[in-house]
């Protein structure tokens, strides 16, 4: 029924129709939404990311649809819960890291995803990527980089342990679930497949060994910006951060053999308006052609491994989940840190302050 | 002589503190000028680029927008309000007066985390959330603090026998407050309504609960986002904000030299 | 006589304003805090944790000590700077008010960037300082409380200087040399006359600095160190990351006890009540 608006031609009536412009104008943005199949608000972390999301999902949705999406800043867990309690809830789809998968169902703040529409059989196997409430978004890594005029390359978890070969600061994301405890464990010599639960007071010593030489950041683009300035000579950073560095120019070097592969994921909050619509959309996000553009237009890698083979080999090897880190990287065990950040964040804090 | 020597030693003194305040600012403002899209010390190269970005991408124009119009009504709303139990303050005898101006400083005290929180529900219900009432509405009570404050330092150096005066020689209550109260606290007015303009404008937190798409603040803007890439938009945004402010008190500087 | 008409003015005077806040502050503020105490398990759960952890005693005591240091440095770099302000011509006072309004204009994260840019040890100040040949190393001005201590007072200074401003453009500025020319030294002048006459100035700009200072926790996130956690940060992380409620609400309800402890310690001892205007 949407009239293409290059071949609009004015007739009497539109003419007419008009003359009310002045208070149409007003309305414009509702009369717009009217003229498609409906809307989707989209809760997402902005920025660079949105516009990526845009060009490679919304845009492309809206056109085979006719759906619009629309997406709003400042999808804090918090805001969730409060439209959620107060019976208002505006957004359809909000794009969260794991945890919120067990935290916000644990709450009940989410609606079950509708499988019927969602084909969950090209994603990814791994643990609990895929939950009743929760599809996956992207692939993410936290892995170690080093600013290769500071520091030779570490080799391993206990070389990122070793100040004495390896000098220079570290820098640590600030939350407990940074993964460093991770990393603590397995240069204490701890196997992957044991990690978890983690034992959080061997994690805690191993740390003490190297305390002083420890900087946490606050945000990634911070931890991105001690890598670069030289701040810091190893990190353990998101990967997209790595290689934005390393791309900007920044003597950056990546070590794929010491990473951490994690996900975002998407949730479609309770009493969302248009649930139906939503669902549509994370379908048409998990398609092999939605997830290869994601991965093109932004350094994620793609939740669908069959997307792997639409890429370019050598955008491929820099991705999460890629052909460079396959059978190397350390699956975050995201459910128990659903379960258990509140704890253990006492416990780093405690370790932090004494 | 020892006068004009500690007179120079506070200029000096007061020039350092000065220099400390802009330097952080003074630190970054090349970074707006980069020929690179990351933040990085020193810049590289000098374009306009991120300036035409601002002004071109409707999200950050549109939000410096919604931003001015919320801190103008904010102000207004706040400094009426504000002056008004300021006044009130002032006459109310002391054990009360104790209780209710502490009432009053509450939203000051309250981690503004837990004010977001505690307002979205009401909001909500009230379809008061992603709209400009509802941000004006938020801002005044945090604002508010800051009026009362400054309006009642004032008001305690007021010598209330300048006002019998003014009544005794025949002037009405409202000639009497229009005439002589409101200029005299003219200068705690101005400051509460600069402090309730720039509460309103630099607020991020509560606004990130109440804004939504069609009412997005230039911080939500700068928020959202820099958890991703600290761009140098976001350095010409606050380079933008320092030239408007640098207009505003060259302007204020000829009113008052005239 | 004054009595009845003045408590009828003052309550037409302050009924708006009570009613605006009652609405959109005490109620929804005091609903937040009833479920601090609202946990099936006891009503007193969240307080217990916060009182029996000792993380969380020390992060009180550690966030009001911060806010005291704060707010003595701005009164420390404000006072002149409000003096300076008060005696300058109108070109004068508009550098200064610029240089103090500047803070605000610039977005925080983007503030904070540029204390790491200069005060880093690889830094512009460690480098300028290693050229004059006064230091050999770095001084670690960032990432520790000092680094904390520079970006809040830098924050807070403008909350210091003007309402300092505002209360010393009300006096008489011949004061001070009429008190030197009945023979007061210098040094008595300002402490016996000039200092007695600024005081509420000085109390509200030590109140405002100090209550900002406490919910604070970008900058201190930002610039600090590990072992800089402040409350508010562990308020915003129960709200944000664990959806622990309660909990938060807990966190607040100890941090408004105390301020309200402190503040009426403030009005029994230093007469802060004088401050409001009432008499």
């Amino acid at each position: 029924m949407t009239r293409n608006p290059k071949s609009f031609t004015p007739t009497r009536r539109d003419v007419l129709k008009l003359g009310g412009a002045g208070v149409a104008l007003l309305a414009a943005p509702a009369v717009l939404r009217a003229q498609q199949n409906g809307e989707i608000v989209f809760s997402s972390w902005g920025g660079s990311w949105e516009a990526a999301m845009r060009e490679a999902w919304f845009d492309p949705f809206t056109e085979k649809t006719g759906i619009a999406v629309r997406s709003v800043p400042g999808n804090s867990y918090g805001r969730i819960q409060a439209m959620v309690e107060s019976g208002n809830t505006e957004w359809d789809i909000v794009e969260v890291l794991p945890d919120f998968q067990w935290i916000g169902a644990e709450k009940n703040l989410l609606e079950p995803i509708d499988f019927g529409v969602v084909d969950k059989s090209p994603i990814m196997e791994g643990q609990d990527l895929i939950t009743d409430y929760s599809v996956p978004q992207v692939l993410f890594s936290r892995l170690i980089a080093y600013n290769k005029d500071l520091a030779p390359g570490p080799k391993t978890f206990a070389d990122v342990f070793d100040v004495e070969k390896f000098p220079g600061k570290r820098a640590f994301y600030t939350k407990a679930n940074g993964a460093y405890l991770e990393a603590a464990l397995l240069a204490d010599g701890v196997a992957p497949a044991d990690l978890y639960p983690l034992d959080i007071d061997r994690a805690l010593a191993k740390l003490g060994t190297i305390r002083d030489h420890i900087l946490f950041y606050e945000t990634n683009a911070q931890g991105e910006q001690y890598l670069s300035d030289g701040q810091a000579a190893i990190g353990l950073v998101p990967d997209g951060r790595a290689l934005n560095a390393r791309n900007n120019g920044a003597p950056i070097e990546i070590e794929y053999g010491l990473s951490f592969l994690t996900w975002s994921a998407m949730v479609v909050p309770k009493g969302a308006p248009n649930k139906d619509a939503a669902m549509r959309f994370l379908a048409y996000a998990l398609t092999p052609d939605a997830q290869a553009a994601i991965a093109e237009a932004y350094t994620y890698g793609p939740v669908v491994p069959e997307a792997f083979d639409m890429i370019p080999q050598e955008r491929a090897e820099t991705l999460s989940g890629g052909p460079q880190m396959r059978d190397k990287a350390v699956i975050l065990g995201e459910k128990w840190w659903g379960e258990n950040l509140a704890a253990v964040t006492d416990k780093v804090n405690a370790w932090k302050l004494s | 002589m020892t006068g004009r020597l500690s007179s120079a030693v506070l200029t000096a003194f007061a020039a350092a503190v000065c220099v400390f305040l802009v330097l952080p600012t003074l630190a970054v403002a090349p970074i707006s000028f980069t020929e690179t899209n990351f933040i990085t010390f020193p810049p590289r190269g000098f374009t306009l680029h991120w300036y035409r970005e601002f002004f071109e991408r409707p999200e950050w124009i549109g939000s410096l927008g919604t931003s001015a119009v919320v801190a103008v009504l904010t102000a207004a709303l706040s400094t009426t309000l504000g002056t008004m139990i300021a006044l009130g303050l002032g006459q109310l005898p002391r054990r009360t007066g104790r209780a209710v101006t502490f009432f009053f400083i509450m939203p000051m005290v309250v981690p503004t985390i837990i004010t977001a929180a505690a307002l979205y529900t009401p909001f909500a219900r009230a379809g008061l959330v992603a709209s400009i009432p509802g941000l004006v509405l938020a801002h005044t009570v945090l604002a508010l603090p800051f009026v009362i404050i400054n309006v009642s330092a004032i008001l305690q150096k007021l010598d209330r026998r300048v006002v019998d005066a003014a009544r005794s020689l025949g002037a009405t209550p409202t000639t009497a407050f229009v005439r002589v109260t409101l200029p005299i606290l003219a200068p705690g007015i101005t400051a509460g309504a600069v402090f309730a303009f720039i509460t309103s404008f630099d607020e991020v937190v509560v606004a990130l609960f109440i804004a939504g798409a069609d009412a997005t603040t230039l911080p939500v803007q700068m928020w959202s986002g820099i958890r991703f890439e600290i761009s140098p938009i976001v350095a010409a945004a606050s380079c933008l904000l320092l030239i408007v402010s640098c207009v505003v008190l060259t302007l204020f500087w000829l009113v008052q030299r005239r | 006589m004054p009595g009845k008409s003045m408590n009828w003015r003052s309550g037409a005077l302050l009924l708006p304003g009570l009613a605006f806040l009652a609405i959109l502050f005490a109620w929804p503020v005091a609903r937040l805090v009833a479920t601090s105490f609202s946990d099936s398990a006891g009503a007193f759960v969240h307080y217990q944790r916060v009182f029996l952890d000792p993380i969380y005693v020390r992060v009180i005591g550690r966030t009001l000590l911060l806010s005291t240091q704060v707010a003595v440095l701005c009164l420390l770099l404000g006072y002149p700077l409000a003096y300076q302000l008060n005696r300058s011509g109108p070109l004068g006072k508009a550098v200064i008010l610029l240089c103090v309004l500047i803070p605000f204009w610039t977005n925080l994260l983007v503030r904070s960037y540029g204390w790491i840019v200069l005060l880093n040890p690889q830094g512009i100040i460690n480098g300028l300082l290693r050229e004059i040949g006064l230091i050999d190393g770095a001084i670690p001005l960032v990432h520790n409380t000092t680094g904390v201590l520079i970006g809040m007072t830098q924050i807070m200074l403008p909350y210091m200087v003007l309402p300092l401003a505002a209360v010393m453009s009300r006096l008489d500025p011949t004061l001070p040399s009429a008190a030197r020319s009945l023979g007061a030294s210098p040094l008595a002048a300002f402490t016996r006359v000039y200092l007695p006459l600024t005081m509420p100035g000085v109390l509200a700009g030590l109140l405002l600095v100090f209550m900002l200072s406490l919910g604070f926790f970008v900058v201190p996130a930002l610039l600090g160190g590990p072992r800089d956690i402040l409350l508010a940060q562990l308020i915003e992380f129960n709200i944000n990351s664990t959806l622990n409620w309660p909990f938060a609400a807990a966190l607040s309800t100890v941090l408004l006890v105390a301020t309200i402890t402190l503040y009426w310690i403030g009005d029994r001892f230093f007469d802060l009540g004088r401050l409001w205007g009432t008499r």
